[in-house]
């Protein structure tokens, strides 16, 4: 293809030089825009990082909260750290208390009714405290009996009996007629001591 | 090449202009969207030569805005005798040296001082003599005002100028890439004047410019308009574009001792029933007829024949 120009040389010089600036122009606007999205992803990342940090102030401050009701005597949580704790003594003691709650309800004869059955005292003075009824003095004897024979189980002291007389330590006293039934109310407390 | 898809084609004619607004797809591919003629009264253009200035810029301005054109680049042909083609010789030297040495020895063969000139070339071969190798060149230069009114124009409209150049330049492109073969003769038929471009080895090797009388200018209105002609008419016009073409032929042989074999006719497609019996045997050469582009028309607009030249500058969009 023949290629010829009669335009001016300064003319071609100006478009040439022209469209060099414009190129540089467009150069400039496209990093300039690129400046402008690096500079908001750093914004953002700013942003970010903020949030984030707010979040673990806000993580910080829950955890001291609780760390702080944990410590408070009135919290359920108190409550359940002062159970565990009675848990933890429980099983440091080194007495089986359902082997002995087992035994010793096992032991009564069937006419006995067991209404309350509790632990009590610490050390030396753990004690099993029962109250129960039965419908003849002697079924009470014969289980204070079978009771004796249960190893680990000492002493047994009456604390009442109200329905007649009996021979034990405690103070018996005679059950009125007008109850809802004629059984024979009793409470005792076997000493526990450690086989 | 194909950034802004725009470009005008315009060609300044003896006393009128054509445009075409092109929208290139590809490469060579490509659509026309609108295109103008604006004829000229002789005092505001005459003979390519701008009388009135401020009327030609109207002329120009209103052209631009009453077409409806939106492209921002142009191309400037210059179809007129404004122009002046010379071929020269000159020793082959280094490419980088060559440009300066012809613009410098230009003065040789052109008879008006190159000060005042736009000078450009374009290499249309080498040969070898005595003293080594030649470089010959087609000179191509204009008058620095002539030039100096076209971009002034062209601001007034906010036109971009990417090129002026002679409108037979463009034509030879144009020709060269529809037509293989190596040695030819090529014919452009204007509405006012007729170019004869002769190439060898696919080069430019001989070229004329002629003014068509207002006579035979009128018979080619009638005929391109569809208009029935007087037998005596058409046979005056026939046998004034034969002679042409047989004295540019002779011309040639004389001054490069070869021959034409072959003659394609461009921009004569209404002169084809009036001019295509016998005339292989009047011009001793096979003759065939040629559109040179033919514009898809269910893209854009498909327009007459006299706007191909216009088609061929915006296609040397540089």
């Amino acid at each position: 293809m023949y290629k010829v120009n009669l335009l001016p040389q300064a003319y071609i010089k100006n478009k040439k030089n022209q469209k060099i600036k414009n190129r540089v122009i467009y150069g400039l606007i496209i990093l300039l825009v690129v400046v402008i999205l690096i500079y908001r992803l750093f914004v953002e990342l700013g942003v970010r990082q903020a949030q984030q940090l707010d979040s673990m102030s806000r993580a910080n401050a829950n955890l001291a909260d609780t760390i702080r009701k944990m410590s408070d005597p009135e919290s359920p949580m108190a409550y359940a750290t002062e159970i565990d704790l009675i848990i933890d003594r429980i099983e440091d003691s080194g007495i089986d208390y359902v082997k002995y709650l087992v035994l010793i309800c096992n032991s009564a004869p069937d006419d006995v009714l067991i209404s309350s059955l509790s632990m009590s005292g610490s050390g030396d003075e753990r004690a099993c405290v029962i109250q129960a009824s039965a419908e003849r003095y002697e079924s009470i004897t014969g289980w204070v009996t079978a009771l004796g024979e249960i190893d680990g189980l000492d002493k047994v002291t009456f604390s009442y009996l109200t329905a007649g007389d009996i021979n034990s330590t405690g103070s018996p006293e005679r059950e009125d007629s007008t109850g809802p039934s004629d059984r024979i109310r009793f409470e005792f407390r076997v000493s526990i001591t450690n086989p | 090449m194909f950034g802004n898809k725009k470009v005008l084609g315009i060609e300044i004619g003896r006393d009128d202009l054509h445009a075409v607004e092109l929208n290139l797809i590809g490469k060579n591919r490509f659509y026309i969207s609108r295109y103008y003629t604006a004829e000229l009264d002789r005092s505001v253009l005459n003979e390519g030569v701008v009388v009135d200035e401020d009327a030609f810029e109207d002329a120009f301005v209103n052209m631009y805005n009453d077409a409806g054109f939106t492209a921002r680049k142009a191309v400037f042909g210059l179809d007129n005798q404004t122009t002046i083609l010379r071929f020269a010789s000159f020793p082959k030297v280094d490419e980088g040296k060559q440009r300066g040495l012809v613009l410098l020895n230009a003065q040789e063969h052109i008879p008006v001082p190159v000060s005042e000139l736009e000078l450009d070339y374009v290499t249309v071969g080498e040969s070898e003599d005595e003293d080594g190798s030649r470089v010959n060149v087609l000179l191509c230069a204009v008058n620095k005002k002539s030039i100096q009114r076209i971009l002034d124009v062209t601001k007034a409209s906010s036109l971009s100028v990417n090129a002026i150049m002679p409108s037979q330049v463009a034509y030879a492109n144009a020709v060269l890439s529809r037509i293989d073969r190596p040695d030819f003769m090529a014919v452009r038929i204007g509405k006012k004047s007729v170019y004869h471009i002769v190439f060898e080895n696919r080069s430019i090797a001989f070229l004329r410019y002629l003014n068509l009388n207002s006579e035979v200018i009128s018979l080619l209105k009638a005929a391109t308009g569809g208009e029935t002609l007087f037998l005596s008419n058409i046979e005056a016009m026939r046998n004034d574009i034969i002679r042409n073409i047989n004295a540019t032929i002779n011309y040639y042989r004389v001054q490069n001792r070869r021959e034409v074999n072959y003659i394609y006719i461009t921009g004569g497609s209404a002169l084809h029933r009036y001019l295509s019996s016998d005339i292989d045997s009047e011009l001793h050469s096979s003759v065939e007829f040629l559109r040179l582009f033919e514009p898809d028309a269910r893209r854009g607009s498909s327009p007459p024949e006299e706007f191909d030249s216009c088609i061929s500058l915006a296609l040397n969009n540089n």
